[in-house]
């Protein structure tokens, strides 16, 4: 058999072309779960060395932090790298992928994973866990201990677990790819909204040692060691959670790992000073609501600047991102809610005023909006329903209703909605309410949505033409 | 392991390819590597059955020894060489022991066995002296799953020769294997998403989309058979193996008797060759000819399964086969009395569709669990037959959703292509000669569209071909 060179060159090229071929197809074609993979995606795209604090571990790590609150009061530059219930292993690879191209200042690992005592998360969180890495040995390495033997291979290929997307896929799914830079404004934050009425929130007082898993034990330690091995100072936490008299056996013995180990351990259900209420936990009751997480952020940005030394990064071009992040955050976690409730409860909490329209389809929408944010401002926060040029409030309570133009239209806060109840004209079409917020304490109108009064149609933020003042 | 799975693809072929090669120009040691990665393979699906297969190898190489000495020798080695196959297939309904499980492929490997007993019988071939050359014979792992069933005259000659892969024969191999699996796997297994329930609960269903099943099972069927053919093939092309064809475009068949002579091509042949020529053919009188016709049919209708479905199957076939012969003279005259030009293409494509009409009848009877089911099946075709059902979107709302369906759609339209050229006697070989960046793009859509669209992964299991069960 002769083997010719420039057949050599041929397999060569065919071979590199599918490769690549295979990872375009790859990055198109994985769930964008927030919980891990697009975390780890989105985390790619942080320019090089320019995140100073960087939180690990489980939701609890996102979802319980409004970090926004460290930019905002030190200009501290942060990423939230987590994933849904993640034990250590993973988030031992999950660090090891980000010291790649980042030298944190410091990590603040979230422990809440390392209570699971299985051998291995159930499988849609191996998936999730495994899948938003690049292809590298620590990705192989990740998939290894995270899954028996069997799942090795779709894992780490990828393709057996999510090629039928082919048939769901959307306009998230073609933003992620190596080149893409689209996301650099994210920094793994999200955001739950409402209270959970019920909610057993005892933080506990108890002194008993509940033993971590082998495995979790083993993976924490490493991760201990990993930050040693970089001088990357780790603090071990424990977000404020639900039922937390259950986990805390095992919390104090983390407190001896760390003790033994000389780690900082942050156990906030025992710190009085985050000042966790009930009512600060989210309707899923396992994580906290926008209230709460502000009030952890808030703790965190006053115990990493007075523990490490953190530079002021704002005004930075490099940082730029974190600056519009927080304006993003700021002016509108509004932008993000997705339905008139979450929007409702938002309002309700901030110092915010809302102006409401009723709006047909007469005229265009940035016309109605216009025209609205030209009306004089209320002088208390709350939403405000403009009638006949007046305004009539509206209560943004469960049981709040406002009437206008007699019984033709009626907005209520029902479990449902930030409902709009109209009684449509046949004529009018395009039924609906337009709503602009307007935050008093930093003096701007800061978001718009057009409501339909059709229940079924989603809410559509919409933009202003010339940004009022 | 199936074909189409990542320990063979990625561990299997890959080291038994590397091993055998290195092994160029010494067929012996060839040999006895691909017999033992032959035996792996074959352990792989159960390790018991493996002592089925040995015991067949080895009783029947030595009857073909037996039988050089005394053709009288053959009618007993060959009935009790079918022995296990008729105790493993029957013994479940006829002797109640509902526990058996049919060794895989001991329907193929035991018609290669008792070929090579009749070939001796005949003179076609020489006892092989070789029990290495023999066994590999019986048990080459390409073809042990699902055939194509070779004959030991043609086959061991090419056991026995030097063996040399080209480029061409390398990278052909891999097309036609591709190809396989995308018949297979972006057609065969995702229509069988949407047919396996209708077949199942047929009842439920408007007419229209019992009659959607059937018509999709046609090609189901085909695309199952055929892409397992293509894909073992592919295999062993890359071994240095060219296995005769076994499908000629079926669907493009004219007449029941065309369907046959493209239709598991391996089977009709062995049937033609040990069983019709033996009984006579057609040199002893019509009558006799028929009966000839009638019991090929019912011996294959056997041979598939065990239901009497599967006798109706073979009857219906045996019955169009005949009916086809005896009004063969009156057609002709009467489409000559009625002007119709019988060369016209347009004729040519409405016979297609009466076979392919016919022939998805038949099938009905082979996907049925049972006769009453099949029967139920086609009279449920005319019962509120209600073509809305393929406006109003309900059809999306069964199994399969409507971009599926458009998959499947498009996936068809492209094998109609692969058809049409196959028909005109284009070969893998001739994308070859295509420019490199045709060449590649071919390529790299076929293993894309198998990869993205294929039925496969966790949910999915692609690995049953329905070939397999028989």
């Amino acid at each position: 058999m002769r083997i010719k060179t420039g057949r050599i060159i041929k397999v060569i090229g065919f071979l590199l072309a599918a490769f690549f071929l295979w990872l375009l197809v790859r990055d198109t074609l994985v769930m964008k779960r927030d919980d891990g993979i697009t975390s780890m995606k989105i985390y790619y795209e942080q320019p090089e060395n320019s995140v100073d604090v960087l939180f690990a571990g489980s939701s609890h790590s996102s979802y319980n932090i409004a970090a926004e609150e460290l930019w905002n009061r030190y200009g501290i530059s942060f990423y939230q790298l987590w994933g849904s219930s993640q034990p250590m292993w993973n988030t031992y690879h999950f660090l090891i992928e980000a010291f790649k191209t980042q030298q944190p200042k410091v990590v603040m690992l979230d422990v809440y994973g390392a209570l699971m005592e299985e051998e291995y998360s159930d499988e849609a969180r191996q998936a999730t866990n495994t899948l938003g890495l690049k292809l590298s040995r620590n990705m192989l390495e990740n998939i290894m201990v995270s899954a028996p033997k069997e799942r090795w291979g779709e894992l780490f290929l990828g393709l057996p677990i999510y090629h039928d997307r082919f048939s769901e896929l959307a306009k998230d799914d073609f933003i992620y790819y190596p080149w893409s830079r689209d996301s650099v404004d994210e920094k793994g934050s999200f955001a739950i909204y409402g209270t959970h009425d019920n909610v057993n929130f005892t933080p506990a007082d108890t002194e008993e040692r509940l033993p971590l898993s082998v495995k979790q034990e083993t993976w924490l330690r490493k991760i201990i060691a990993l930050c040693g091995e970089r001088n990357i100072p780790l603090v071990l936490m424990v977000t404020p959670t639900v039922d937390c008299a259950a986990e805390q056996g095992y919390y104090n013995t983390i407190s001896d790992i760390c003790a033994e180990t000389g780690t900082p351990f942050l156990n906030m259900n025992r710190i009085p000073e985050v000042e966790i209420l009930p009512s600060d936990i989210s309707y899923d009751d396992s994580h906290l609501n926008m209230t709460g997480a502000r009030k952890t952020g808030a703790y965190l940005a006053e115990y990493l600047h007075s523990h490490y030394e953190l530079p002021d990064h704002r005004g930075e071009e490099q940082y730029s991102s974190w600056e519009s992040y927080a304006q993003k955050r700021a002016a509108g976690y509004l932008r993000l809610l997705e339905t008139p409730r979450e929007m409702a409860e938002e309002i309700r909490l901030q110092n915010y005023s809302v102006l409401l329209v009723r709006y047909g389809n007469s005229s265009g929408r940035e016309h109605a909006l216009n025209d609205l944010v030209n009306q004089e401002l209320p002088k208390q926060e709350g939403a405000w329903l403009i009638e006949n040029d007046a305004l009539a409030e509206v209560s943004l309570s469960p049981e709040g209703a406002a009437n206008v133009y007699d019984t033709d239209i009626s907005i209520s806060f029902s479990d449902r909605s930030f409902a709009i109840n109209l009684t449509v004209d046949p004529v009018w079409k395009d039924e609906g309410v337009i709503a602009a917020v307007y935050d008093r304490t930093h003096r701007q109108w800061i978001d718009a949505v057009y409501i339909p009064a059709d229940a079924e149609e989603p809410m559509e933020h919409l933009e202003f033409r010339t940004r009022p003042v | 392991m199936s074909y189409t799975g990542a320990p063979f693809l990625l561990v299997f072929l890959p080291i038994l390819l590397v091993i055998y090669w290195l092994f160029y120009r010494r067929p012996v040691v060839q040999n006895a590597v691909l017999l033992t990665g032959s035996f792996v393979f074959y352990a792989s699906f159960s390790k018991r059955y493996v002592l089925v297969l040995l015991a067949g190898i080895l009783f029947s190489w030595f009857g073909g020894k037996q039988i050089a000495k005394n053709r009288r020798a053959l009618i007993p080695f060959v009935i009790i060489n079918l022995l296990p196959l008729l105790f493993f297939k029957y013994g479940k309904t006829m002797l109640g022991m509902w526990y058996l499980l049919m060794p895989v492929g001991l329907s193929f490997y035991s018609l290669q066995s008792t070929s090579y007993l009749f070939d001796i019988a005949n003179g076609k071939t020489q006892p092989e002296n070789n029990l290495i050359d023999y066994a590999l014979y019986v048990s080459f792992f390409p073809t042990i799953v699902s055939g194509p069933i070779q004959k030991s005259y043609q086959f061991l000659p090419d056991i026995r020769s030097s063996k040399s892969i080209t480029y061409r024969d390398a990278v052909s191999g891999c097309l036609i294997f591709l190809y396989g699996a995308f018949l297979k796997m972006v057609i065969a297994d995702r229509i069988a998403l949407f047919t396996s329930p209708v077949f199942e609960y047929y009842s439920g269903y408007e007419g229209a989309v019992v009659l959607t099943a059937a018509v999709l099972y046609s090609i189901e069927i085909y695309c199952d058979f055929f892409g397992y053919t293509c894909m073992v093939s592919g295999i062993a092309r890359l071994f240095g193996y060219r296995l005769r064809d076994n499908f000629r475009q079926p669907y493009f068949a004219v007449s029941i008797s065309d369907f046959w002579k493209r239709w598991h091509m391996s089977l009709t042949s062995w049937l033609t060759e040990y069983i019709y020529f033996p009984l006579g053919g057609n040199r002893k009188g019509t009558a006799r000819k028929y009966i000839n016709i009638l019991i090929i049919f019912i011996v294959s209708a056997l041979w598939h399964g065990t239901g009497l479905q599967f006798a109706v199957w073979g009857l219906l076939h045996g019955f169009y086969r005949i009916v086809e012969e005896l009004t063969a003279s009156l057609r002709t005259r009467l489409w000559k009395k009625l002007g119709v030009d019988t060369s016209r293409h347009g004729w040519t494509l409405l016979r297609r569709i009466w076979i392919f009409a016919l022939v998805t009848i038949a099938w009905v009877f082979f996907r049925a669990k049972d006769v009453p089911s099949a029967a139920g099946f086609l009279a449920q075709m005319f019962h509120s037959f209600n073509v809305h059902v393929f406006f109003d979107g309900t059809l999306f709302q069964l199994t399969l959703d409507e971009i599926h369906f458009r998959v499947v759609i498009l996936a068809i339209i492209a094998m109609g292509v692969v058809s049409h050229f196959r028909e005109q006697g284009t070969r893998a070989e001739d994308v070859l000669e295509e420019a490199l960046p045709v060449r590649w793009a071919l390529i790299l859509i076929l293993l894309f569209a198998v990869l993205i669209a294929g039925v496969y992964g966790p949910s999915y299991n692609a690995a049953n071909f329905i070939y397999a069960n028989f």
